[in-house]
């Protein structure tokens, strides 16, 4: 059975490539450059991945089966417990690796200890405009690289965004959130998945390793033990699920989502940050005057109220940060 | 997943037309999916586009159904790929599909191509 599957998605992979040779032959002989051709088949023919995930479904739709069944359960199930069900189905969530991880966002968890490795270290940088009648903005990929590089008085700096999704279940496609992250995002915080394993650096590159919440692996996959390794189809992105995160584990909250944009040309990011706790507490309450901008913390104990990290002229960067 | 063509005067197939036009392009024998795609393109004057993310699953769900049986073959060109040809039933189907096509077509021109009544401009 296994070898069989193994059999088809090699063939249809040869079955594919072949496709792909033929059109850009052709192409070369009715007198095109050979680099173009195939880049103009390449556009042509879309998302391979995703073609062969819709092509391998035809086959294998054992397991879409099995979590349509664990849906239909998980959906008797909460229909006798209505208003613990909806807020369960709304925040199932995945972490898909490259770019991307899900899990739930709980505003109060800025309120309590969060599962981290180091937690008070830990604070959520994003640029302040000050024109705005809600100022905070998350950052660009620009600003990450650039806070990345320059570091200034930080540790660790790594991305992360969230946005609502779409699992594929046969005639269901349930929505959860998804969080996409930078691959070093798990590693700042200092988790790793109860399950399974962290993605690779290929297929970090790849974007196409998931980790999924505990929440989801038990909702929607009937908590399976042979979970890793499973496929999924989130939003027409094919994913491999590579792992499972531990039950306690909770993302950082989002704060402000309004402004976080999907298009990958000018995405926005939420952008986590580690420094020395003594970083953080040397930071004093000041807030720039009009038409000024600052790099700004959030410290619990002032919370909501933001700490000035840096001033400038063009607009400002904030941070929120919590307590141990 | 129906992705606008990117050229002008072309359009998308009709959703369900799909397995009745690849049954048709292999009805003057074996052929792999490039070819199907093709000889779709060329025999409806370029006008129809066939997406690639939509042809390979319309293949596999045919070769499922036993509409079509898949060997693996050398192309002209001494390549080796996958050719798909119509088994019995897959003829059969053929021939249902484009009987029940017809009537659709001729029953959608009867309500489109009616004059209007007098009274509506």
């Amino acid at each position: 059975m296994r070898w069989t599957r193994k059999h088809r998605d090699r063939e249809l992979d040869e079955e594919i490539r072949a496709h792909i040779r033929m059109a850009t032959q052709e192409r070369v002989r009715n007198g095109q450059d050979a680099k173009r051709a195939r880049a103009e088949v390449m556009k042509e023919f879309g998302s391979v991945a995703l073609a062969m995930e819709d092509t391998r479904s035809v086959w294998g739709g054992q397991w879409l089966e099995q979590l349509a069944f664990d849906l239909r359960y998980a959906a008797r199930t909460l229909a006798r417990a209505p208003g613990f069900g909806a807020a369960a189905v709304l925040s199932l969530a995945i972490g898909i690796g490259a770019t991307t991880a899900l899990y739930s966002v709980l505003q109060h968890v800025a309120w309590q200890p969060l599962p981290y490795r180091d937690p008070a270290k830990l604070a959520i940088v994003w640029n302040l405009d000050p024109r705005l009648a809600n100022p905070q903005t998350p950052a660009s990929y620009p600003d990450w690289q650039d806070w990345r590089r320059q570091a200034q008085g930080f540790t660790g700096v790594a991305a992360f965004r969230n946005r609502p999704g779409f699992i594929k279940a046969s005639e269901e496609s349930p929505q959860v959130e998804l969080h996409e992250v930078s691959a070093d995002f798990l590693p700042l915080l200092g988790v790793g998945p109860a399950l399974g394993r962290f993605w690779t650096d290929d297929e970090a590159a790849r974007g196409q390793a998931a980790i999924i919440s505990h929440h989801l692996w038990q909702q929607a996959f009937g908590g399976a033990r042979d979970i890793v390794g499973r496929r999924m189809v989130v939003s027409q992105t094919p994913y491999e699920i590579v792992g499972v995160m531990p039950a306690e584990f909770h993302t950082p909250s989002m704060g402000t989502q309004a402004n976080i944009r999907l298009s990958p040309a000018d995405s926005m990011w939420q952008i986590a940050a580690t420094a020395d706790c003594a970083f953080w507490r040397g930071l004093t309450v000041t807030l720039p005057s009009p038409g000024r901008s600052a790099v700004l913390a959030h410290w619990l104990p002032n919370w909501p109220k933001p700490i000035p990290i840096r001033t400038g002229t063009s607009r400002s960067r904030c941070c929120r940060w919590w307590k141990a | 997943m129906a992705r606008k063509p990117d050229e002008p005067g072309r359009i998308e197939l009709l959703q369900g037309t799909l397995g009745m036009l690849i049954l048709r392009a292999l009805q003057w024998g074996p052929q792999h999916g490039y070819g199907i795609s093709q000889s779709i393109r060329t025999q409806s004057s370029e006008v129809l586009q066939v997406e690639t993310g939509s042809l390979y699953p319309a293949l596999h769900r045919l070769e499922k159904q036993g509409w079509v049986r898949a060997e693996w073959r050398q192309t002209e060109a001494n390549q080796r790929a996958k050719f798909y040809s119509l088994t019995a039933a897959g003829k059969k189907q053929l021939i249902d599909e484009h009987a029940r096509w017809k009537q659709m077509v001729q029953a959608i021109g009867h309500i489109m191509e009616t004059a209007p009544a007098k009274g509506e401009s």
